[in-house]
């Protein structure tokens, strides 16, 4: 039966070759844009948690009420102990104290709000995409007075890399204090709100500017698996002094609603290639069923019952849509390997559009997964079957008498 | 003792809303051992008769049985059981399976009985092939045989099982009149020596001459039932 459905397929060599082409060419680019799409959707994740929100982070109750106005109020104390704590959880991979304050600068005689951030560089060194985004100098050491700015920023400040910011604000009790910091580098994320706003130095220098000696504002943590998030925070939140909470990064309303929607975007558009491609299968069965009309009658009337003709064609359908798709699948695996090595550079079309003249580097890589080709090569044999359902149908139902015509 | 029986059979068609007779009540028994052929004029019912015989298709009135099975009761997949159990089928215009060989298309209606393993089916379709006289083709595609060799093919698929019965439906009208006459020289070779009864339809009075009982039927009606 295999033999017979395979030459079946083999018979009209160009057609089925066309109609294989076109079911490999939309599991390539499923797989392709599978790929990509995941890959710019992890960077994003990856930059947003790495940047604000964390896998979970770890705040004073009082603070997340108040979150956008950044209260130095309400800060988390003891977070040395905190940090060792959890670290000895197996699910945890890094715990580290994080200060957020704001800071309002003057740009050509205007007041600008500005986001500090204070880090524990070392800790943060394997984490921290920063380290990668530098497009001048180099990051901060720890026990420094130094800094890295975004790009947008330092542009707005008239400032470059060796020169000194100076940074004015209120401490946690009311009282003016001011900072000198040495520009180690100047970062670009490719995202431009941050780019544009955002300062990161030492977390002792943000302490003692903002008089707020052995607290921070946050515990930042990275968990090792991002989805159990929930899970992992209501664990650590039960272990929490009063006052304080575990935040897991689902919680931020925007980021999970983004996620999912473009997922579910995304999934609508890899559906629907799939499915005009699973029309040329539909058919091209349907013109082989009706062309071999006399010969499918021949064959019920030789005793073929309906059930043997239909998987006959579904047969047809199933060789040729999987061989189809494992050329689609090797030509995606190509094309998803490529993007996510080498990547898309993107750096030109940006220029045009905001003529920034620093030397930015827009590349959005892939996340090349296996899954993704295993799970693309899967959608094209399954929609070269279902095509074939009508096409089998029609076969199966076909009068024996056929047969007998002349 | 009859392999197949019709008994007041009726066929009507109907197109548009008009009601096309094209049997009409045909008492008609087909005993083991019979040369016959069932000779008409077109249009006088005989391919609808072949049908009914074939139980390819099931009468409107009255009764076809096939070894005491009443055909009208069956379902779809059951007639093709029938047919493939009992019923071999030699068509006009050959009907092989373009993309298999010879020995392939004689194959087929073994592999849909899936009583014999490979090997035997092996046997069986070897012998055949040598029976019609064109084992030498087996590995031959119909397109690469003539007209005569490929009707030689298609009785060797319709025999291969060992029907009750053949059908062959003007099995001579698409190859030239001297391959006519070999293939109908084959059948009654076939018929006298493995005992094979034979029904089949023509309206070639040359045909109906190696006959040994001949069936004229006129306007769906049996005209004249001769030995």
């Amino acid at each position: 039966m295999f033999k017979l459905a395979l030459r079946n397929v083999l018979r009209n060599k160009r057609r089925s070759f066309l109609t294989g082409l076109s079911i490999a060419f939309a599991v390539m680019i499923v797989i392709f844009l599978w790929t990509f799409v995941s890959g710019i959707l992890v960077g994003m994740f990856n930059n947003y948690v790495t940047n604000s929100v964390g896998h979970i982070r770890v705040l004073n109750t009082d603070y997340l009420k108040r979150e956008t106005m950044l209260p130095l109020s309400a800060t988390v104390p003891d977070y040395q102990r905190l940090i060792t704590t959890l670290e000895q959880d197996q699910s945890v991979k890094l715990a580290t104290g994080r200060i957020k304050f704001g800071v309002l600068m003057d740009i050509k005689g205007k007041n600008k709000p500005v986001l500090g951030i204070g880090i524990d560089p070392q800790r943060e060194s394997t984490v921290l995409g920063l380290y990668q985004k530098m497009i001048s100098g180099k990051m901060f050491a720890a026990g420094t007075s130094e800094t890295v700015v975004g790009a947008g920023l330092a542009k707005e400040l008239g400032l470059k890399t060796g020169d000194t910011l100076t940074v004015i604000t209120q401490t946690a009790h009311g009282s003016l204090s001011g900072l000198n910091l040495k520009i180690a580098g100047v970062f670009s994320l490719g995202i431009a709100s941050v780019d544009n706003r955002t300062f990161y130095l030492p977390l002792e220098q943000a302490q003692q500017l903002l008089d707020i000696e052995g607290r921070v504002t946050e515990v930042f943590i990275l968990i090792k698996d991002p989805d159990k998030a929930v899970q992992v925070a209501a664990g650590i939140g039960k272990t929490l002094p009063a006052g304080l909470t575990a935040v897991p990064w689902q919680a931020n309303g925007f980021l999970f609603y983004m996620m999912t929607i473009i997922k579910n975007i995304y999934g609508a558009i890899y559906v629907f290639i799939l499915l005009l491609a699973s029309f040329t299968i539909l058919n091209t069965m349907f013109m082989a069923v009706m062309e071999r009309t006399r010969e499918i009658g021949m064959m019920k009337a030789l005793g073929m019952k309906e059930g043997e003709i239909g998987r006959l064609i579904t047969l047809e359908a199933l060789i040729l849509g999987t061989l189809a798709s494992l050329v689609g699948a090797a030509g995606g695996t190509l094309l998803a390997y490529y993007v996510s090595t080498v990547g898309i550079d993107y750096t030109a079309a940006f220029k045009s559009i905001r003529d920034v003249e620093i030397p930015l580097s827009y590349v959005y890589r892939g996340e090349f997964s296996w899954l993704t080709i295993l799970v693309g090569f899967l959608l094209g044999v399954l929609s070269s079957v279902l095509a074939s359902i009508f096409p089998a149908r029609r076969a199966a139902k076909m009068e024996p008498t056929e047969a007998m015509r002349e | 003792m009859s392999v197949v029986k019709m008994e007041n059979a009726e066929k009507h068609y109907k197109v548009g809303k008009v009601d096309v007779p094209a049997l009409r009540g045909i008492n008609l028994s087909i005993e083991k051992g019979d040369l016959a052929a069932i000779a008409g004029p077109s249009g006088s019912g005989k391919t609808t008769m072949l049908n009914l015989f074939g139980c390819l298709d099931k009468p409107t009135g009255g009764k076809v049985f096939i070894e005491d099975h009443d055909v009208v009761t069956l379902s779809p997949d059951q007639l093709a059981e029938v047919r493939n159990q009992h019923i071999g089928f030699i068509f006009q215009s050959f009907n092989l399976i373009p993309v298999l060989t010879a020995f392939e298309n004689v194959e087929f209606p073994l592999i849909l009985l899936k009583k014999d393993g490979p090997n035997a089916r092996r046997k069986k379709v070897m012998n055949m092939l040598a029976e019609v006289g064109i084992a030498e083709l087996a590995n031959r595609k119909p397109s690469e045989m003539s007209g005569g060799q490929q009707q030689r093919v298609a009785i060797a698929r319709a025999l291969v099982k060992s029907p009750d019965y053949v059908l062959a439906d003007e099995p001579t009208a698409n190859i030239d009149t001297k391959t006519g006459h070999e293939i109908l020289h084959l059948m009654e070779e076939m018929n006298q020596k493995m005992g094979t009864t034979f029904i089949f339809s023509t309206h070639d009075p040359q045909v109906m001459e190696h006959a040994r009982r001949l069936i004229k039927i006129r306007d769906g009606q049996v005209e004249s039932d001769e030995r």
